[in-house]
Formats: C-alpha cells, structure tokens, sequence
C-alpha cells in the first residue's frame, strides 16, 4: 500500500516529559486531511499508547504516520531492546515496565491491549538486537467505525 | 454557518502589532493588509486579545443601555462577580440592588441563586454520568473552545444550562406566575465578559436565551457606582434569596468545592488548553469534574470588569462576609425540577472543529504535502511578522490561498539576494563588441 503522507516523529526513551507530543501532532494532522473524527479518536489512542511504549521501554525511537485514503497506519520502531515475550506482553495487566516508570506511574499494561482495541490490525516484530517495530493498522471505511 | 461573534476590531486603533495574533487560543488572528482580521469559524470569543492589544483596539459588541427603558418592566440579572467590582466601603447588599432601581430596573435578580441550583444539578448529573471527567459548561468561552479545538471531548462536557440561563429562566417563571407578560418583561445580563455576549446572541446548547440583552459591566458600573451609598434612592426589589455558596461562583474553584470527587480547577486559557490536550490522549483518566475558567482568577478576572483581577480578589473576600452563609435552595423544589428536565441544555453541544484543508480527503492530503514542503522552507522561528501566529500557520495560510510565501520577510531576503545575485552575475558579462575595448583600457 502506499501511503500518500508520511510523517515521523522522534521519540526519546525515558522521555516522559514530552509524552503526547507526537500523538498531539498526529490529532492535528489527521484533522487537516479531513479524516473522520471516529478515526482520528482511534488513532490518536493509538498513537499516544505506541508513544508511551517507546519512552517506557525502549531506548529511543521513531513514530510514523502514513495516510492514505483507505488506511491511517501507526508505525513505532525503536532501537532496542525488544519484547521477551510477545504474547505475554498483550495480556492486560502483565507489564515489564522498569521501577522508574513505575514510580512515575507509567507501566499498568493496558499499551499493547489498548492498541490492539483501537486499531483494525496490529503487527508486532521484536528482535533482541534490532529493536521492535509495532504496526497498527485503521481501515477508513464506513463499516468499521 | 454564519457565526455572531462579540469581540470585534477597532480598525482606526490597530496598529498591525501582531500581539494578539501570537496570543489567541484558537490561532484565528491574521494581520492583513496592515489589520488584524478574525477569523469566524475559529473564535471563541474569549477576549484574549482584548486583554493583550496594547493599543486597546479590540472590543466587544454590548447592548446599549437605554435598552432597557424599551420594556414595561427591566430585570436586571446580577453576576456573583459584580460583587468584586465594589469597594468594601460602598458595599451594602440591598443599596446595590436600591442603586440599580435607580438606573431604572424594576427589579435585579442574582446569577448566584441560580449558581446553587447548578451547582446541586452537577452534583446529581456526576452520580449518573457515565463519561469521566465531567467537564463544566459554565464558561461559555471554554465550551466553544471545546467545540472548535476538542469537539472529541463534547461528551464530557456537562449538558446542563449556565447559572445565567437558569436565573434567567427562573426570572420568567416568577414574573409569569405574577401574572406578567412575557413580552413585558425584559432580563438583562451584566457581562464581565465578551463570551457571555456571544452565550446569548446565538446560544450554544440551546435554541432560544432568556436573557433579551446583554450590558457591558463598566457600562453598568459608571452609572451605578455614584448612586451606591445614595439615600434618596427608591427601594429595589430583588427576586432570589442570595447567599456565599452562590456568590463564590465569581472565584475560580467555588464549583469544584460544590461537587464530590477528585477534581481540577483551572483558569486561564493556557491551564485550560494544557488539560484538554492532556484528556484528548486520553491522560488524566482518575478524575470525576473538572471546572474550568478561561479567565486567571475566574469570572472575577473577566474583560469587562472595571477592578483588577486582584482588586477584585480582595474586594470579594471583604463584601461576600456580609452575605449569609446556607444556601437557601430548596431541596423539593430542586429536585421537582431536576426530575422535569429544567436545567437541561435542550440542544446537543454540536462540534465546531477547524476545517481541513479540502473537504475531499484525496485533495486535503495533497495540499498538506505542500504545506509540508513549505514549512520545511520557513526559518521555525515563529516571529509571526507575516502576520500569521507562526511558521506552521503561514504554511497552512499559504495552501489555502490566502497568502503567499513572499510574506516571510526571511524567504523574501533570500528572494531578493538571489536577485541580487544574478543581477551581479549579468552585469559581469561583457557585449563582444566591447571586450577589446575593455582589454585595451589601462
């Protein structure tokens, strides 16, 4: 699929400060191409939880923003250190957030199940050495609002 | 959809600045032409910008206030800030209403009477509210901000009236029940602000206001301060009870201290963005009520106060002593209404959100690609000297067509070194006829 706007946005880990920025950009975004305020809800949810995931866990990173009339795609890559345990990572409540985080607040582990509520598909690669890429996709037809 | 909007520019007194285009809320400020120009479709009427032009060159719209002798009988609705506009030392609670029966009302009523009874309908609709935070509808400028910039947050705004509508539809009854005709009576409002104006000349939430005019408070204020104190002033009549709980309205925090739960008091419009941003990504989830004022200091602070906001502080402190302590509403009575639906808004709270680019998705994505470009080309330094708030705006206004790239005076510079250049670079080209003669000069 190819995607006729494509925006990144970088992302810091233990960055907690500037947590939403980017997910902010993204609202403001999707508001100028004239996307459905339904999808953009669900993207923003999206984009604010893959956000929170890279300044939590990884050391840094990348969220895109690919538009196209049919999809909004939500791309997170970072540079390590990847998930364990991709299947347990999706359970509610099962979190490996660092004490850090947690002293902060951060790391219910609602992320990945929040993410996979709101998007239509979601796609997780994670590799110990190159870092995890976690796509969500939202399809722009009426039938899945 | 044609907006009404309160504050307008003076355009004999702007200056072209730029202040107030850098300090609007809603970005909806352009210097052109050498006038800052509102923008309809993004205004909240918040005053911001009357607040911040130096030159004072931005006002609101009011009704006069000869209005009110056009009615048999003239109401005049009080708000609880009014009472932080008096010195301590003229303050008498019924010389006030005596001196507005001077001016020529028949009879005041006070917004912080209905201030209790909204304030006892929060309290019930937070009990069955299913979304959270529960977002106060009070500040008129905050409930348009929401409906241009967070129309995702419209359902956590409370669908219940302001104390304004509620007085004022409280005056009606009684008036009626006094055997009054509708068409005699006349409710008018005295406004600190510019965006209760607006609440009134074309409501949000409900079809039709009460309220039949709108005064400015200074207007109000420079009739009414010489007749306070005044002896020989006839006797007013004032419609409500009124009490501290009500009056506190005036003050940021004083609904927040009404309703049970955690929650957030905030003023000014930079408090306010911050938190809507905050809840739009869905952070703060732990809160029941949130209550917010687009003013710093609440309806106190206000663009069409006479006092300063901390003046009026004081004065507050000082005169709302004199005022009983318990609220005198009555619970049955409350609660018979309540159950009818009396302090329902009658209308959903519609979005108003920015227009995209293109109303066809296709289009608007090729135009942000544009936008995209362009923003690339602008120095990021926000100066605003092309008269729109910052680079990002320009980038926009320019895909939109509203202007061009030559009104970033830094692409200009370097449009008119590269000129420059070539200009250099053609007058080093010598005619063939002349390159002998030039190599033969000494």
């Amino acid at each position: 699929m190819t995607h006729v706007l494509e925006f990144s946005f970088p992302v810091e880990g233990r960055g907690f400060s500037k947590a939403g920025d980017a997910a902010s950009r993204v609202k403001q975004l999707l508001k100028q191409a004239a996307i459905p305020t339904a999808f953009i809800r669900r993207a923003v949810v999206v984009a604010y939880e893959a956000e929170l995931n890279m300044i939590i866990h990884s050391n840094g990173g990348t969220l895109e923003l690919l538009v196209s009339q049919e999809e909004v795609v939500i791309r997170a890559m970072d540079i390590g250190p990847g998930i364990q345990d991709v299947e347990k990572a999706m359970l509610e409540g099962f979190s490996t957030a660092p004490p850090e985080a947690r002293k902060l607040g951060f790391g219910g582990g609602m992320g990945l199940p929040n993410m996979r509520r709101s998007a239509d598909e979601l796609h997780i690669e994670s590799d110990p050495e190159l870092g995890t890429v976690i796509t969500a996709v939202i399809h722009l037809r009426a039938n899945t609002v | 959809m044609q907006y009404y909007h309160s504050v307008h520019l003076n355009e004999e007194q702007c200056q072209a600045c730029t202040i107030c285009t850098t300090r609007c809320p809603t970005e909806a400020i352009r210097v052109y032409q050498g006038k800052a120009r509102i923008l309809d479709e993004r205004c909240i009427d918040c005053g911001e910008c009357m607040r911040t032009c130096p030159q004072d060159a931005k006002t609101s719209r009011v009704d006069q206030l000869d209005e009110v002798f056009r009615y048999p009988y003239a109401v005049a609705l009080l708000p609880p800030s009014l009472y932080s506009q008096i010195p301590p030392a003229q303050f008498h609670v019924d010389g006030l209403v005596d001196a507005l029966a001077a001016i020529g009302f028949d009879a005041t009523a006070d917004v912080g009477h209905g201030a209790e009874h909204t304030a006892a309908a929060y309290k019930e609709y937070l009990q069955e509210a299913a979304a959270r935070p529960v977002i106060s509808s009070a500040c008129p400028a905050v409930v348009r901000l929401i409906q241009v910039r967070f129309d995702e947050l419209l359902p956590n705004v409370i669908p219940i009236e302001s104390p304004m509508e509620t007085t004022a539809a409280l005056v009606r009854e009684t008036l009626a029940n006094e055997g009054m005709k509708p068409e005699d009576v006349g409710i008018f409002f005295v406004s600190p602000c510019p965006a209760k104006v607006t609440a009134v000349k074309q409501p949000a939430g409900h079809s039709h206001s009460n309220v039949d005019g709108i005064l400015s408070m200074r207007d109000v204020y420079q009739e009414l301060y010489p007749r306070l104190n005044h002896k020989g002033n006839p006797g007013g009549r004032r419609l409500f009870p009124l009490a501290r709980p009500g009056v506190r309205w005036g003050y940021t925090a004083a609904q927040a201290f009404e309703v049970r739960g955690i929650h957030l008091s905030l003023e000014g419009l930079d408090q306010v963005v911050q938190v809507l941003d905050d809840l739009s990504l869905g952070k703060l989830p732990a809160v029941d009520f949130i209550e917010a004022n687009a003013c710093p200091g609440g309806c106190i602070g206000g663009c069409l106060t006479v006092q300063s906001r901390f003046q009026g502080q004081v004065n507050m402190h000082r005169n709302i002593r004199t005022l009983p302590t318990r609220s005198p509403l009555q619970r049955e009575d409350f609660q018979t209404r309540y159950a009818a639906g009396f302090y329902d808004m009658d209308l959903p709270l519609e979005p108003r959100p920015a227009q995209p680019l293109h109303e066809d998705m296709g289009q608007a994505m090729q135009l942000m690609l544009r936008q995209e470009e362009i923003l690339h080309r602008l120095p990021g330094l926000d100066c605003g000297a092309c008269g729109s708030p910052n680079c990002k705006s320009l980038a926009e206004d320019i895909v939109r067509g509203w202007t061009t790239e030559m009104d970033c005076i830094f692409i200009l510079r370097e449009s008119v070194q590269n000129v420059a250049k070539e200009l250099w670079d053609l007058a080093q080209q010598v005619p063939p006829t002349l390159h002998k003669r030039d190599r033969e000069t000494p």
